[in-house]
């Protein structure tokens, strides 16, 4: 079937009446979440896991509540950066430079609007993109071995930790730390216990439940009683009038444009969405020259970051589905999430589950309508979120992040491990430990070791058999040459430096 | 107060004792069949070799410094994870509703919320999360003391 059939047996899967809902569902949560100061799309989507499993929605159902809801986050995001200039998450930072300057002019409602118009643009032209992009996937998914396999799991390592900024040292110990937590329970390859502690609950392993709300929901709260009594600006006035139809002119260059670049950021394994902001901005700010009034209030600065961050969420699916290899926290609870499902993203996913892939592509058109429906007239809805009081929002992250893990196992032991999470993730962040390592690693870790362990049972042993083909030693290279990434830019950067000093 | 590199030389150490404890406990994994010449010990091994490695670079080369908060803040967090271990601890004695009750309303007053309407606010979460997850989902959640006295038809 060619990708149009294959796409119009999607939007029959989408626009069921319980798929449909659970889109317009996760769109307006994702908005809300978005919208809500300290609480981004992870904890939203951590937080709803237990719920998915209690509902007992099949697959496709749970990923197209979740996709939907990860988007929602992008638009909702934009909206306390532009009002508050508080940046929900890292990748809308971005957004406040011209956002919030034209807020105070009294120009938050044509903000508002413009960056729904371009999450719009960049979320439906990202997901034009995927649709064309599944087929060829589907095919070179085939060429992979359980050598490959193994390579690949490296390189998404490697990528997180060389690509994600910081410290890569730190990156690859959380990568570490995952690939052990991953170890925990009887092994499936000989049955006997690993890291148990002698501890019955611990042999089915350390639920991925509890792990992530522990590190995104209690950590952010935690995080939250830190900063709390900081100063908080009042919400300054929406304002009147709204957009012109030159803006929508003017802007649309720079959506596409900066739709592009937010895709193809998107699609690197361990980039996404903090990566393609700042990109998209900086290629407006050259390409606008220096009499324009970026950072002072221009309406291409807010239209770019906000289009790319959208446009890169749409993106990081790709490698996600296709590869097995989240790129960004939100994608890797996604596939922990599909994995709980015995669904196994990566290369053979678009060939054995072409049902639930194309569902969730038509899907994700489907959500990026309602979300601007919902996020053109009912933009003032949202914005009352904004005045939730902190004393109601906080307290009912906590009482969501304990039931959800109740929900899971009924085990004290886990909300324990959730507390410990939570103090880990928060001391983790602080110490500049990125934490979206620690999650591939522990969704990857079975995979990895699963497929090493058939790799080495086919070769007896032998350990070329992991870069036999070309494919995995490709595969390796890539891996060695993201890891000395920091070094080599370093090393260009630095003799560019010299030069024009 | 920020010592320079302090951060990381702890949290290098730390990640490196993790290391070598996963290896070390690694080491008593030792069964092999025919079909799976590596058998449950080499990955953990590698694993935690990665963790030593990187923790032993990040304690000889630490980064920038990290600001830490105050003392009064970092206290502020200590009682807060404490209220979570009480909040786990207290889920079966003192039942889903009223243990969230407790903890909802005495996160809200931290959050700035009067007590009364704190209390208040608390009870009506715990009823509300009981309702809709082990009514309407039908996730048991413990009933503790308010279970053992309204009885199994209660809220």
């Amino acid at each position: 079937m060619d990708a149009f059939g294959l796409l119009a047996a999607g939007f029959a899967t989408a626009l069921t009446p319980l798929n449909l809902g659970l889109a317009v569902a996760g769109a307006f949560v994702g908005t809300v979440v978005g919208a809500l100061p300290g609480i981004g799309p992870v904890n939203a989507i951590a937080l709803l896991l237990p719920l998915v499993y209690a509902l007992k929605l099949p697959a496709t159902s749970a990923l197209i509540l979740m996709a939907a809801t990860y988007s929602g986050g992008g638009y909702g995001g934009r909206i306390a950066a532009i009002l508050l200039n508080v940046p929900g998450d890292p990748s809308s930072v971005m957004t406040t430079l011209d956002g919030h300057p034209m807020a105070r002019r009294g120009e938050g409602a044509r903000a508002l609007a413009i960056t729904a118009i371009g999450s719009f643009v960049g979320g439906t032209s990202a997901v034009v993109l995927l649709t064309l992009a599944a087929p060829t996937i589907a095919r070179a998914g085939l060429a992979f071995g359980p050598a490959e396999y193994v390579a690949l799991v490296a390189l998404a390592l490697a990528a997180a930790a060389g690509i994600g900024g910081g410290s890569a040292a730190k990156a690859l110990a959380a990568g570490a730390i995952g690939l052990l937590l991953a170890t925990v329970g009887t092994d499936s390859g000989t049955g006997i216990e690993r890291f148990t502690f002698g501890e019955l609950e611990f042999l089915d392993g350390i639920d991925f439940t509890v792990v992530v709300i522990g590190l995104f929901a209690v950590a952010e709260v935690l995080e939250l009683i830190e900063r709390r009594g900081d100063a908080v600006e009042a919400v300054p006035e929406v304002g009147r009038g709204g957009l012109a139809i030159a803006d929508i002119v003017m802007t649309l260059p720079t959506m596409l444009r900066s739709a592009l670049a937010g895709f193809v950021v998107g699609v690197l394994p361990g980039a996404g969405a903090t990566l393609a902001t700042p990109l998209a901005y900086a290629i407006e700010r050259r390409l606008a020259g220096p009499n324009a009034g970026f950072g002072k209030g221009d309406i291409r600065g807010v239209a770019a970051p906000e289009t790319a961050d959208n446009a890169s969420h749409a993106g990081s699916m790709i490698p996600m589905l296709a590869l097995g290899i989240p790129g960004s926290a939100t994608t890797a609870v996604m596939m922990g999430a599909l994995m709980l499902y015995d669904i196994t993203p990566g290369p053979l996913l678009f060939r054995d589950n072409a049902p639930l892939v194309w569902g969730l592509i038509a899907s994700m058109y489907l959500a990026n309508v309602v979300l601007l429906v919902l996020n053109l007239p009912l933009i003032r809805l949202f914005v009352r979120m904004l005045l939730v009081p902190p004393w109601v929002l906080y307290p009912l992250v906590i009482a969501l992040a304990f039931t959800g893990v109740w929900a899971v196992n009924n085990s004290v032991l886990d909300l324990l491990l959730a507390t410990g999470f939570g103090v880990a993730g928060w001391a983790a962040r602080k110490a500049g430990m990125p934490l979206v390592p620690l999650l591939l690693g522990m969704v990857l870790g079975r995979m990895l070791e699963d497929n090493l362990r058939r790799a080495m049972a086919l070769s007896g042993g032998d350990l070329v058999i992991l870069v036999g083909s070309p494919l995995a030693s490709g595969l390796w290279i890539a891996c060695v040459v993201v890891l000395l990434w920091p070094v080599l830019a370093g090393a260009v950067l630095g003799r560019r430096d010299r030069a024009e000093v | 107060v920020t010592v320079r590199g302090r951060t990381d030389r702890v949290l290098g150490l730390a990640l490196a004792a993790l290391g070598l404890a996963a290896i070390w406990a690694a080491q008593g994994l030792e069964v092999r069949f025919l079909g799976d010449p590596v058998g449950p010990k080499p990955f953990p091994t590698v694993a935690g070799s990665v963790l030593l490695a990187c923790g032993v670079l990040v304690a000889v080369r630490p980064g920038p410094p990290v600001a830490w908060p105050s003392a009064r803040r970092l206290g502020a967090i200590a009682a807060a994870a404490a209220a979570l271990v009480l909040y786990a601890l207290l889920m079966r004695p003192l039942g889903f509703v009223l243990a969230t009750a407790l903890a909802v309303a005495l996160s809200a007053m931290v959050f700035g919320g009067r007590p009364l309407v704190s209390v208040l606010f608390g009870l009506g979460v715990g009823a509300a999360l009981h309702a809709l997850f082990d009514r309407l989902l039908e996730i048991p959640l413990p009933g503790g003391v308010l279970g053992a006295v309204v009885g199994p038809v209660g809220l």
